[in-house]
C-alpha cells in the first residue's frame, strides 16, 4: 500500500509495455488495447493507495481484463477477415511484429476463454491466480481453459489441413 | 494438462513470443498526461454538481431570508444578444466583492499598459480547475476598447485566495459589439505555483444572453459537446495540454436560431512572450497575401484549425506548401510524436514517417514551431495510405475563420 498517487507514474513507465502486450493479445489490435490500458489505469489511479505495491501488475492486469470484458461487451466483433487486415500493417505498426497470425486465431475464442487461456499458458499463472484474476472459481478456470484450448486446437488442425506447408506441430 | 494440450501450449507460448511492445517514452509520457488529466477533469465534475447542489441550496435559503446583501448585488437587467459588452451585468460568485474588484482595478492601473476611462467588471469568481487554481476578475474599460483578465497567481491542487495578491494576466482587445472574449496562457507568472504538465489555462466570457459556448482548440482530437463548464452561465474556464494556446484555439459562442457559432480569438497571456496578432488573406493574381500590422517575413500565417502557410517575402506574400513547414520547426504525427516529412507531389501531399511509432488514418499532423514545445499547430490530416500516406490540409488558403500571423518568438521587429 501506498498514500496519494506516490509511485504510479514510475509504474506505468517501468510496466507499460507489459500491460499494453496484455491488452494486445486480449483485444487483437492495437488502438484497441491502448483504449482499454488507459482506461484501466484511470481506475487504478483513483485506488492507487489500496493497491498492494508488491502486487500492482496483477491489480492492473485485472483492471484491465474488466474492462476488456466491458467493452466487448459493447462492441461489435470485428469480422476475421477485417481483423486480419488491420494486424497486417506493418508500416506504421513496427513495434508490434510477427503477431498476425497467432493473434487472429486467438480473436476466434470467446473473451473470457482467451483470457483464461493467456493467463494460464503465456503469463504461466497458476490455476488459483488465475481464478483471481478473472474473478472465478478454479473449476470455471479448468473449463475455460481447456475449451480454449480445444478450439485453438481445431483452429490449427483446420488451417492445417487448408494449407499443410504453413507450420508442422 | 494433459500432453497433447501441453504441446499446443507451447506453441502458443512461443508465437505469442513474437508480440513485442516497446512504446516510446515520449508515448508513455502521453498516456500518464491523458490519465492525470482524465482524472482531473472527473474531479472538477464532481466539484461541479456539489457546487450547483450548494447554489441551489443558497438560492432556496436566500428566498426565505431577508438581507442586506443585495445592496452590493448590481440590479436585475435585461440583457439580449445586442447588448453591448459593456453593459453586460457582473457575473461570478465574488461579483459582489467590492474589495476585490477595486483591487483588481488598481492592479490594471499600475500595469504597464493601464486602461483609459471608468472601469466596470464583468466577472469575478473562482475557477474550478483545482490543478491550476486562481480567482478571475474580469474588467472592461469601454474608452480604450480593453478586457483586462486579472487574477490571483495560480495555486496548484488547492484553493487560490480571493485576498491574495493580484496580477493582470491577459488583456484584451474588444469591439463593443463584440458577444465573447477570452484568453490563453501557456507560461505561468513568476508568482504561480510551478504548473502540472505545464498546461495552458485561460478563461472567457460570452454574452449572458448566448446559449452555448465553449473554447475550441485544434490540439486535442475529442472535444466534448458545448456546455457550460461552472454554475456562472457564459463563464468558461480552458485548461489544456502543452502546446494549446491562443495561437490554435477560439472562442466559439452560439446563439438560439443562430445557424453557426460566432468564434473569436483569444488572447496570450501576458507571460507567454509569443508574437501573435490578426491578418487578412488578400488574393492577388495567383499570389496569396498576408495584410495586417507587423507582417514580417518567416511570419506563420495560422487559423485556430492550423496552419495555412509561411510568409516568404516582405510583401506578405505566403508559400502555402506544407513542405515548406520543416523550416520553421519539427514536423510529426499528433500524441504518437512520429517524426517525418512532407512534400507536395502534383496536386496533393504526402506524409513519409522518418521515425518509428504507430500512426494511422485522421491522425494529425503537427509542426511544433521553432521547435517550442508550447507551439503545437496542426496542419493536416492522415487521409490514407495510397501507397503513401495522403495528407488533407486543416486550413487552407480560403480560410474563412479568424487568420493570424505568428512570429518566431524573441525574434527582434524591424
Amino acid at each position: 500500500m501506498r498514500g496519494g498517487d506516490a509511485g504510479f507514474d514510475e509504474f506505468v513507465r517501468e510496466r507499460y509495455d507489459q500491460l499494453l502486450r496484455y491488452a494486445i493479445m486480449l483485444t487483437g489490435r492495437r488502438w484497441d488495447a491502448e483504449e482499454i490500458v488507459q482506461e484501466a489505469l484511470l481506475r487504478c489511479l483513483r485506488r492507487w493507495r489500496r493497491v498492494p505495491a508488491d502486487n500492482a501488475v496483477a491489480y492492473v492486469r485485472k483492471a484491465i481484463y474488466h474492462e476488456f470484458l466491458r467493452v466487448a461487451r459493447r462492441k461489435p466483433q470485428v469480422p476475421l477477415d477485417e481483423l486480419a487486415e488491420q494486424l497486417d500493417l506493418e508500416d506504421f505498426a513496427p513495434a508490434v511484429v510477427a503477431r498476425d497470425h497467432v493473434l487472429v486465431v486467438l480473436q476466434q475464442l470467446p473473451p473470457r476463454q482467451r483470457a483464461a487461456v493467456l493467463a494460464r499458458v503465456v503469463l504461466d499463472l497458476s490455476e488459483a491466480q488465475t481464478a483471481v484474476e478473472l474473478d472465478c472459481s478454479v473449476g470455471t478456470v479448468k473449463s475455460l481453459t481447456s475449451r480454449g484450448m480445444a478450439r485453438i486446437r481445431q483452429l490449427w488442425a483446420a488451417e492445417q489441413a487448408a494449407a499443410p506447408g504453413r507450420r508442422g506441430t | 494438462m494433459i500432453a497433447e494440450e501441453q504441446e499446443y501450449a507451447t506453441r502458443l507460448r512461443e508465437e505469442l513470443a513474437d508480440v513485442a511492445v516497446r512504446a516510446s517514452a515520449g508515448q508513455v509520457d502521453t498516456v500518464l498526461r491523458q490519465v492525470h488529466r482524465r482524472r482531473r477533469d472527473r474531479r472538477n465534475q464532481r466539484i461541479q454538481v456539489f457546487t450547483a447542489m450548494a447554489v441551489v441550496a443558497l438560492a432556496v435559503a436566500g428566498a426565505f431570508a431577508v438581507t442586506t446583501a443585495g445592496e452590493h448585488a448590481e440590479p436585475a437587467r435585461q440583457v439580449d444578444a445586442t447588448t453591448p459588452m459593456a453593459q453586460w451585468p457582473a457575473r461570478g460568485e465574488l461579483a459582489a466583492d467590492k474589495d476585490l474588484v477595486a483591487r483588481a482595478e488598481q492592479a490594471w492601473h499600475s500595469y504597464r499598459q493601464p486602461p483609459r476611462g471608468p472601469l466596470k467588471p464583468l466577472f469575478a469568481g473562482v475557477s474550478p480547475n483545482m490543478s491550476a487554481n486562481m480567482v478571475v476578475v474580469a474588467l472592461i474599460a469601454p474608452e480604450s476598447g480593453q478586457v483586462a483578465f486579472v487574477t490571483t497567481p495560480i495555486r496548484v491542487n488547492r484553493p487560490s485566495d480571493p485576498r491574495d495578491r493580484l496580477l493582470v494576466r491577459a488583456v484584451a482587445p474588444v469591439t463593443p459589439e463584440q458577444r465573447g472574449v477570452g484568453f490563453m496562457a501557456s507560461r505561468p507568472l513568476p508568482e504561480d505555483e510551478p504548473p502540472i504538465d505545464q498546461n495552458a489555462v485561460g478563461m472567457a466570457l460570452t454574452s449572458p444572453a448566448a446559449e452555448n459556448g465553449k473554447v475550441y482548440t485544434s490540439t486535442i482530437d475529442s472535444q466534448s459537446e458545448p456546455s457550460w463548464p461552472t454554475t456562472v452561465v457564459g463563464a468558461l474556464w480552458p485548461q489544456y495540454e502543452m502546446g494549446a494556446g491562443a495561437w490554435n484555439s477560439e472562442l466559439r459562442v452560439q446563439f438560439r436560431g443562430a445557424a453557426s457559432t460566432e468564434d473569436y480569438t483569444l488572447v496570450t497571456g501576458v507571460s507567454d512572450d509569443v508574437d501573435l496578432g490578426p491578418v487578412a488573406l488578400r488574393r492577388a493574381g495567383a499570389a496569396l497575401r498576408a495584410e495586417g500590422p507587423g507582417v514580417r517575413q518567416g511570419d506563420l500565417i495560422i487559423t485556430p484549425n492550423g496552419v495555412v502557410g509561411v510568409v516568404a517575402a516582405p510583401d506578405g506574400t505566403v508559400d502555402t506548401r506544407l513542405s515548406e513547414l520543416a523550416a520553421h520547426g519539427t514536423v510529426g504525427v499528433a500524441i504518437s510524436r512520429v517524426p517525418g516529412r512532407v512534400r507536395e507531389v502534383g496536386d496533393h501531399a504526402e506524409f513519409t514517417a522518418t521515425g518509428p511509432g504507430d500512426f494511422g488514418e485522421e491522425q494529425r499532423l503537427v509542426l511544433q514551431a521553432w521547435d517550442e514545445p508550447r507551439l503545437a499547430l496542426t496542419f493536416a490530416k492522415l487521409a490514407g495510405y495510397e501507397p503513401h500516406w495522403l495528407v488533407a490540409r486543416t486550413a487552407g488558403p480560403d480560410a474563412a475563420e479568424n487568420v493570424l500571423r505568428l512570429g518566431k518568438p524573441g525574434a527582434a521587429k524591424p
